[in-house]
Order: structure tokens, then C-alpha cells, then sequence
């Protein structure tokens, strides 16, 4: 019973991103600058993420190519995740993703690939790896809440004042809830691995 | 592969996409320079590199004409956007054109080429609306034109070139962007003051009407 819950929940993260080819659920998230970063990004990481266990003869086919070997304890893929993790905390990047389709379309593909390549990440990482890379995010979540939260003008032509406040508290609350994930991963590394 | 070689491999991968993100970064902030979108805009300004097409505008007594279709002309225009029921950054800007208006037209024939021009980006707004906002600054006819596009594509177009983001505020209004647009004669964007430096655009627009007349003689 727990387990046909849990594979439903599954679907559920794997099939939401589709709601973004939607235009009006699309344009209604990303006109919230809170929903753009806490809800949209999530839900397209999350897609790929448990996509990875699903696709398991792309899987299959990429083990023979060695390609895991290029991901020695799951540092390159959590290399990756970080790096866009970081790229999109930037307000001329989340711009520049709602006035340009192609910024967009990277937008996009690149949060589900990071999503995607986490999920291999993680089983191959040890749990002082994971640990490091989740207080990373952390720490790079609270640092883009906290300029939200103080900057003086508007930092997105296409957000309010207020959107950005919101926006920034949203990133602290993320903060706890990596530094929870990472923690909680370090105490029962099993879970995880 | 032995884990020391996966080792190198995956240090040399890491190395690599790092240097893509750091590329990307570069690419985004102009070289680690402007990490907002505006920031950059108003950087880029600078560079010429930026031509509005012509547009065909409407002032608030109903004429038409239309701007920056020719070659040779030579006026400078300091262009803002508002929108008539604006109850916040058009009012400042609609001060700040005033003085600038009563100074250019203190300094006479010298700066006859300067032209002050504030579009209306919204469809609500009638010609009525506009004389309304043109009277309430005291707006000159021969020198600030107060109008709106006569057709909204070209509008769109305008906003797009700039780069001017409009988005609806909630309430019926509309945030804006308040800073005031250097062009010259040929539609070719020189600058982009914000609206606190109005000082600064009206010096770099007689600096400009100058330079055209310099040109001239």
C-alpha cells in the first residue's frame, strides 16, 4: 500500500513539468517571482530526478559507455546541479528567461538535466559528498535570499517590489530545508545511498 | 577504468564544466559586470548599438507625425514612458520634464534641437487623457510632445527595442520602467538615465544637440 503511494507520488513529480507546456499555468508561475524560483525550479529538477529511475535502458546504454566513470563519487553531476542552482539565483538570468524563448528553453532543459544527473549523483556519492554539496546550496540560497530581501529597487523588471521580498524569504526557508536534507542524509546515510 | 583514473577523469570533466558555467556567467553579466537586467540595458545604451524604427505618434491635440523615419534629421529627444492614471514614477518624471522644459526654453534658439517626448504605453489612454497630463505640467506644444503610438504593434515594437518592461501591477496599473531614453534624430538609443538623474540626460542631450550642430557648420 505504502509502496503503490509512494510509485504514485513518483508519476506525480516525474509527469508535472508537462503542466508547463500549458501557457496559462506557465505564465502564471513565472509572473510570481516566488513561484518561478521555489515552485517552477523544483518541480522541473524533481521531473528529472525521479525520470532517472525510470529510464533505466538509456541508463543501461550510458553505463556502457563508461560515461559513470566521469562521475567519480558522484561529483560531476552534483558539479552540475550547483552550477545551475547557481546560474539561475541570478536576477538578469531569470530576465532574461521570460523575455527570450531560447534563455527560456535552457531554463528548462538545463533544470531537468541537473534533476537527472543528481539522481546518479546520489547513489554513487557518500553521505560527507552530499553533505558538502547540500550545505553549498545552502549557503548560495541564503546569500540570493538575503539580497532579495535588501535590495532597495527592483531587481527583476518583470516582478514587483513586494514579489521580491516574498521571493527572498522563500530562498531562506530553502535554505533551512537543504541544510535539513543534507544533515538528515549525513545521520542516516543508508536512506540515501 | 581504475578509481584513480575515474578520479582524473572526473576532476578534468568538473574543471571543464566549470569553466562552461563561468562562460555562461560572462556571457549573462557582460563580463561580471551587471548582474540585473536594467543594469546591463543602460550599460549596453552607451554602445549606439541600439536603432528604433520609425513610429508613427499622436500628441495630445490629435496631430500626427511620424518620428525617426529620416536620415538627416537632427533633433535629440529625451523620451520617457508613462501612462496617464500613473499616481507614482510618471508624476516625478512629469516634474522633472517641466524643469527640464522651462530651462530649455529659458536657454532659447541654443538648444532648439533638444525635444521632449513622453509616449504612453497604454491603450486606455485617449487624446483627452493626454491633454489632461500635457496641461497639468504645463507641457509646450513646440517643445514636449506628449503622446501615444497610433498603432499598438509599433508600440509593442518600440517597448520590445528598448527593452522596456511594462507588466500589470495588480491594482489596474502598471510597473514601469522610469528612465529617460537619450535618441537621436535617426532613432539610434545613445543613453538611458534613470529618472533620478533627469540633470545628467538633459547635459548629455545638449551636449548632443552641439555636437550635431558643430556638424552642420
Amino acid at each position: 500500500m505504502r509502496y503503490c503511494f509512494v510509485r504514485y507520488l513518483r508519476w506525480l513529480a516525474i509527469c508535472a513539468p508537462l503542466a508547463l507546456l500549458i501557457p496559462t499555468v506557465r505564465h502564471f508561475i513565472e509572473s510570481r517571482m516566488a513561484l518561478h524560483m521555489l515552485l517552477e525550479f523544483p518541480l522541473l529538477f524533481s521531473g528529472g530526478f525521479f525520470a532517472a529511475g525510470h529510464l533505466s535502458r538509456l541508463r543501461n546504454k550510458l553505463r556502457q559507455t563508461g560515461l559513470q566513470h566521469a562521475d567519480y563519487l558522484g561529483i560531476t553531476g552534483l558539479t552540475i546541479a550547483s552550477c545551475v542552482f547557481a546560474f539561475w539565483m541570478i536576477p538578469a538570468a531569470l530576465d532574461m528567461a521570460i523575455l527570450h524563448p531560447t534563455v527560456a528553453a535552457a531554463k528548462y532543459a538545463s533544470w531537468w538535466l541537473a534533476g537527472w544527473l543528481m539522481a546518479g549523483s546520489v547513489a554513487r556519492a557518500a553521505s560527507g559528498i552530499l553533505l558538502f554539496f547540500f550545505g553549498n546550496a545552502a549557503w548560495m540560497s541564503a546569500t540570493a535570499g538575503l539580497l532579495y530581501l535588501e535590495a532597495q529597487d527592483r531587481l527583476c523588471v518583470n516582478y514587483q517590489m513586494d514579489d521580491q521580498v516574498v521571493a527572498g524569504w522563500g530562498l531562506l526557508a530553502l535554505t533551512t530545508a537543504l541544510a535539513a536534507v543534507g544533515l538528515v542524509q549525513a545521520a542516516i546515510p543508508k536512506r540515501l545511498a | 577504468m581504475s578509481p584513480a583514473g575515474a578520479r582524473v577523469l572526473t576532476v578534468a570533466v568538473c574543471a571543464l564544466v566549470f569553466a562552461c558555467f563561468s562562460m555562461a556567467v560572462a556571457e549573462l553579466t557582460s563580463g561580471f559586470r551587471y548582474w540585473t537586467f536594467e543594469e546591463k540595458r543602460v550599460a549596453l545604451a552607451g554602445t549606439g548599438t541600439v536603432r528604433i524604427q520609425q513610429i508613427e505618434l499622436q500628441d495630445a491635440s490629435g496631430y500626427k507625425r511620424h518620428l525617426w523615419r529620416d536620415e538627416l534629421e537632427e533633433d535629440i529627444y529625451l523620451v520617457d514612458f508613462i501612462y496617464t492614471r500613473c499616481p507614482s514614477v510618471c508624476q516625478a518624471l512629469g516634474s522633472e520634464y517641466q524643469r527640464m522644459q522651462d530651462i530649455l526654453l529659458a536657454r532659447g534658439r541654443q538648444d532648439s534641437r533638444i525635444r521632449l517626448l513622453s509616449i504612453s504605453f497604454d491603450d486606455r489612454d485617449s487624446i483627452e487623457d493626454l491633454q489632461v497630463y500635457a496641461s497639468r505640467y504645463r507641457a509646450a506644444q513646440s517643445k514636449w510632445m506628449v503622446a501615444r503610438a497610433t498603432s499598438s504593434a509599433q508600440m509593442r515594437n518600440l517597448l520590445d527595442k528598448l527593452e522596456v518592461v511594462v507588466i500589470k501591477d495588480g491594482t489596474g496599473g502598471y510597473t514601469h520602467n522610469g528612465a529617460i531614453h537619450l535618441i537621436n534624430g535617426q532613432g539610434r538609443l545613445l543613453a538611458i538615465y534613470p529618472y533620478e538623474s533627469w540633470e545628467e540626460a538633459l547635459g548629455a542631450a545638449m551636449f548632443h544637440a552641439a555636437g550635431s550642430e558643430g556638424g552642420k557648420q
